[in-house]
């Protein structure tokens, strides 16, 4: 099977400081990966290459054969927001609107009509327990609820790719889990591609694989699957 | 790939400027405040240069020029004879005419040249004298009104013009001009091109502390706003979508804000048609703005608030990774004075050759590069607050100074914003205030310096016989005037005086010696130099300090000397002034009565009420300047509230923080204003010794008062702010989002 995302000798530096050394990395479609690694190492930098937020400032980044490390901006935008989704651990609603807007944004933005874009991002929120909470805004949400919005938001445009940065780490344990679970549940239901940075082994546990990025280098567990 | 119609990026837009919270209300609720205020300005701004055209253009009728009789041949030519008079204490113009053929020019649109008798008058005329007594007013004139003069040849609503027709004879008697077309186009050099520069140099220094206020209030929240565009481009949108979203906000609030300003110009046209200009208010359907302009105004001031907001945000690299790192800007240097010095080059140079010129062709050539000395100001800020800022630092001894100095020099750019407004206010104030009292000093006097301001100085027509000048101070004495002289033609102007030094002007009239005690100030000449009894003296009116020569006349052969001027103390009530002003026109036609207080005024009123008008656009940028340090302070702490709330957890005690705050606005403030100060004051002497060609004086008190007055209560203004300190940053405030 091919890669459907790759990352071939990826650099990146912010400033003076290298951020990763030349990463070679392969992600499987429907495969669901967990980066690990210490604070610092160079994960969410990864990460964030791999999403084509970040370009590298050397090496590849291609998605589904296609090079997408030296897409402008607008095509990286549109690219993400058709084909990527995101859960990261802060910021990711917009608190002037309400929980069901905040979910439909990625389809309002891609030029969906509005009732079709409410009415698909209300089908999530029976999906993600959260029926009831559709006109709720995100400063009257639990922490818990926030996060399951930002993965129904994540996950209304049926994005080939899922990427999570420390997704339950503002949560606590039972809270955490209880996304993890929807997430890779949907995730493997669709057959969604996933991608978690993670610090947490709990996490790490949901995976089908993990990787470990240490000093901007990826590496493979010893005794990985 | 496809992609989304702008529609529905504008509908989001518009639901996110609407459903923002309290910060979101208030930055759309200032902008529009702004924008508003903006609108009106410029639109006043703009109107006020037609409305002083206008006035120039329905007053140019008193600028015919013709000559004495004979001198041109051909056609039938008016007989004019234009004279200033006064009543109830406002100057009234007062033209006599005859016509000497049946092509003779007609006066002011009347239909007819007046036939002898015949008296227009202007509609406040006409009211005047239905409210004053017959002896105040309507006896100088031979009949009733018969009709009126039409606005086109009035200054304003207020203006006081009366046409008289007058026979022939009569009119060469007073030894009228022959003119054979009346002037529709006004003469060069008038005041009110001066009047025109200054007001458009004041109008381009009234913008620009408008703009800074709406450039300050749609930073409002920019933090949080900042965060917002960021979980956009993570949910999928574009930058060009963050820009449309933004622009949508602040375009909704500036078409609002436009809208507003244009009611806000309509509501106030009245209002300004009221402010005197060049002594007259204007008609309300003369301060209008073209219809072209209108549209550009209403255009351009929502763009440039629009742009304002996206530039802006251009300035940041919105990721979707949430905080936007602001893009690096290069630390300030010493090249951004370069504009500056650019514009005040450009300034100097345009303004010697409006001057040289004629003044109104290089009109925008001079308001440009006064604008581009206030861009200057503005570019040269940020390196003069980074200069404070290391000032701070050095002298500084606690955590305040040390806080305030860092972040000052951090971003220059956001510390001088706040202040900009007012630093603007303090520079356009500085100009104008170093200009009136060079050119208020430079106004010659015009009274006689013999007479005191309750005395009228009548000036005689030429061929005024010696006992109809007796006649008129026996009438002015009946109408309740105090002691007077007649003043008389020397009938040897080239005689030289008893010291040829001297040398003699014109002016220089004969008087007789036992006239000298009868007004004050001759006879303290008298006093002073002696005058032979008997006999009689040289007067010269021209010198500012007048002095009696002995001159070879005895009294009863000065007396049998044309007479030239009456002088006669009044009362100076206007109603006896009035009276004696009646009874001499009755007893000598085509006589010009001025009040000594009239002559003095004439000159300074002007000055006087272009200073009144400097005065109340200062007020306004100045409250203006104000409300956008206070926002800009408060909105400051609201953006910073966290980092804040952290150094008190940390154990920062709250006065501290606020002493940060405060002199965070205070340093830069005063010392840009400072400097902005002294650059007004030397472009005020620029513009003094350039424009009005008189020395430069320094400003009154009464403007270094101002100064220290204004930076005071900037002071209390930032200070209002503080208190939000204590609420934004109690423990809980660490804890939000």
């Amino acid at each position: 099977m091919s890669a459907l995302l790759e990352a071939v000798g990826i650099h990146r530096s912010f400033g003076a400081t290298p951020a990763l050394r030349g990463v070679d990395l392969a992600v499987d479609e429907g495969e669901v990966l967990a980066v690990m690694g210490p604070s610092g190492s160079g994960k969410s930098t990864l990460l964030h290459c791999l999403a084509a937020i970040l370009r590298p400032d050397a090496g590849e980044v291609r998605y589904a054969g296609r090079r997408i490390d030296d897409l402008n901006e607008h095509d990286r935008t549109v690219l993400r927001r058709e084909s990527f989704g995101f859960l990261f651990q802060f910021g990711q609603l917009v608190p002037e609107l309400p929980a069901v807007e905040n979910v439909a944004l990625p389809l309002l933005l891609g030029g969906a009509r509005r009732s079709e874009a409410l009415a698909a991002a209300s089908a999530w929120f029976e999906r993600l327990g959260l029926d009831g909470l559709q006109d709720r805004r995100p400063g009257e949400l639990s922490g818990g609820e926030a996060q399951r919005v930002a993965l129904g938001r994540a996950l209304v445009a049926e994005p080939a790719v899922l990427f999570a940065d420390e997704p339950t780490g503002s949560l606590d344990s039972l809270a955490g889990e209880r996304v993890m679970e929807l997430l890779v549940d949907t995730a493997r239901a669709r057959g969604t591609t996933v991608v978690v940075v993670t610090h947490e082994p709990r996490v790490a546990a949901y995976a089908d694989r993990e990787v470990i990025v240490r000093d901007g280098r990826c590496t493979t567990p010893i005794g990985a699957r | 790939m496809h992609y989304p119609d702008r529609g529905a990026v504008i509908r989001l837009g518009a639901r996110l400027a609407v459903s923002g919270g309290r910060a979101s209300l208030a930055r759309l609720v200032l902008t529009a405040l702004g924008v508003a205020l903006a609108t009106t300005l410029l639109l006043l701004a703009a109107a006020a240069d037609p409305a002083v055209r206008a006035q120039q253009r329905h007053t140019a009728w008193q600028h015919t020029t013709g000559g004495p009789a004979g001198e041109r041949d051909g056609g039938d030519p008016l007989l004019w004879w234009l004279s200033s008079d006064g009543v109830d204490g406002r100057e009234l113009t007062v033209l006599r005419v005859a016509a000497t053929g049946p092509d003779s020019p007609v006066p002011l649109g009347l239909g007819h040249v007046p036939e002898p008798g015949e008296v227009y008058v202007s509609p406040a005329l006409a009211e005047l004298m239905g409210q004053l007594p017959a002896d105040r007013l309507a006896d100088r004139f031979p009949s009733a009104p018969a009709g009126t003069i039409a606005e086109d040849f009035l200054a304003g609503p207020d203006d006081l013009v009366a046409v008289v027709g007058f026979t022939e004879p009569a009119m060469r008697r007073l030894d009228a001009l022959e003119v054979h077309e009346i002037r529709t186009a006004p003469p060069p050099h008038q005041f009110a091109d001066f009047l025109r520069i200054c007001l458009a140099v004041g109008a381009v220094g009234l913008i620009m502390p408008v703009l800074v206020f709406v450039s300050t209030s749609t930073r409002i929240g920019a933090a949080r706003r900042e965060q917002r565009f960021a979980a956009l481009r993570l949910a999928g949108a574009t930058p060009r979508q963050t820009t449309l979203l933004v622009a949508v906000e602040a375009g909704a609030a500036a078409v609002v804000g436009a809208a507003l300003g244009v009611a806000g110009f309509v509501a106030a046209r009245p209002w300004v048609a009221r402010v005197e200009i060049d002594g007259h208010r204007s008609f309300v359907e003369d301060v209008r703005v073209a219809p072209a302009l209108l549209a550009l105004v209403v255009v351009a001031v929502p763009a440039l608030a629009v742009a304002a907001a996206t530039t802006g945000l251009r300035r940041l690299r919105i990721s979707p990774l949430g905080v936007a790192r602001r893009a690096a800007r290069p630390r300030p240097t010493s090249r951004r004075l370069l504009p500056l010095l650019a514009g005040s080059a450009g300034f100097v140079a345009t303004l010697a050759l409006a001057v040289r010129d004629g003044g109104i062709g290089l009109l925008v050539p001079v308001m440009a590069t006064f604008a581009l000395m206030i861009y200057g100001i503005v570019a040269a800020g940020p390196w003069f607050t980074v200069l404070a800022a290391r000032a701070i630092g050095r002298l500084g001894r606690r955590a305040s100074a040390l806080l305030a100095g860092r972040r000052l020099e951090d971003d220059p750019a956001t510390g001088f914003r706040a202040v900009s407004g007012l630093v603007l206010a303090v520079f356009v104030a500085s100009v104008f205030s170093g200009v009136t009292p060079a050119l208020l000093d430079g106004t010659p006097s015009g009274s006689h310096g013999v007479a005191g301001e309750d005395a009228l100085v009548v000036g005689l027509p030429p061929a005024t016989s010696p006992a109809a000048a007796t006649a008129a101070l026996e009438a002015a004495a009946g109408a309740g005037s105090g002691p007077g002289v007649v003043l008389r033609r020397d009938p040897d102007p080239d005689r030289p005086l008893g010291d040829p030094a001297v040398g003699r002007s014109a002016s220089t009239v004969v008087v007789a010696c036992r006239d000298v005690p009868v007004l004050d100030g001759l006879a303290a000449l008298g006093a002073a130099r002696g005058c032979p009894a008997g006999g009689s003296a040289w007067l010269d009116l021209a010198l500012e300090t007048p002095r009696l020569d002995p001159a070879p006349y005895t009294a009863a052969e000065a007396d049998a000397l044309p007479a030239e001027l009456l002088v006669v103390e009044t009362d100076g009530t206007p109603a006896t002034t009035d009276r004696v002003r009646t009874a001499v026109l009755r007893a000598v036609p085509g006589a010009t009565p001025r009040l000594g207080a009239e002559v003095d005024a004439d000159g300074d009123r002007r000055l006087v009420q272009l200073n009144r008008l400097v005065n109340a656009a200062l007020a306004v940028t100045l409250a203006i300047a104000g409300c956008s340090l206070a926002v800009a302070v408060a909105a400051g702490i609201i953006e910073r509230r966290r980092p804040f709330a952290l150094l008190r957890l940390a154990g920062m005690h709250l006065g501290e923080l606020q002493r940060t705050a405060l002199l965070e606005a205070v340093a830069p403030l005063v010392l840009i204003a400072l400097a902005s100060a002294a650059l007004g004051l030397a472009t005020s002497a620029v513009i003094v010794r350039v424009a009005a060609e008189v020395p430069w004086r320094p400003p009154s008190v009464g403007y270094w008062l101002n100064l220290a007055g204004g930076l005071a209560v900037a002071v209390v203004v930032a200070a209002a702010a503080l208190p939000l300190l204590r609420r934004t940053t109690a423990p809980s405030a660490v804890r939000f989002e």
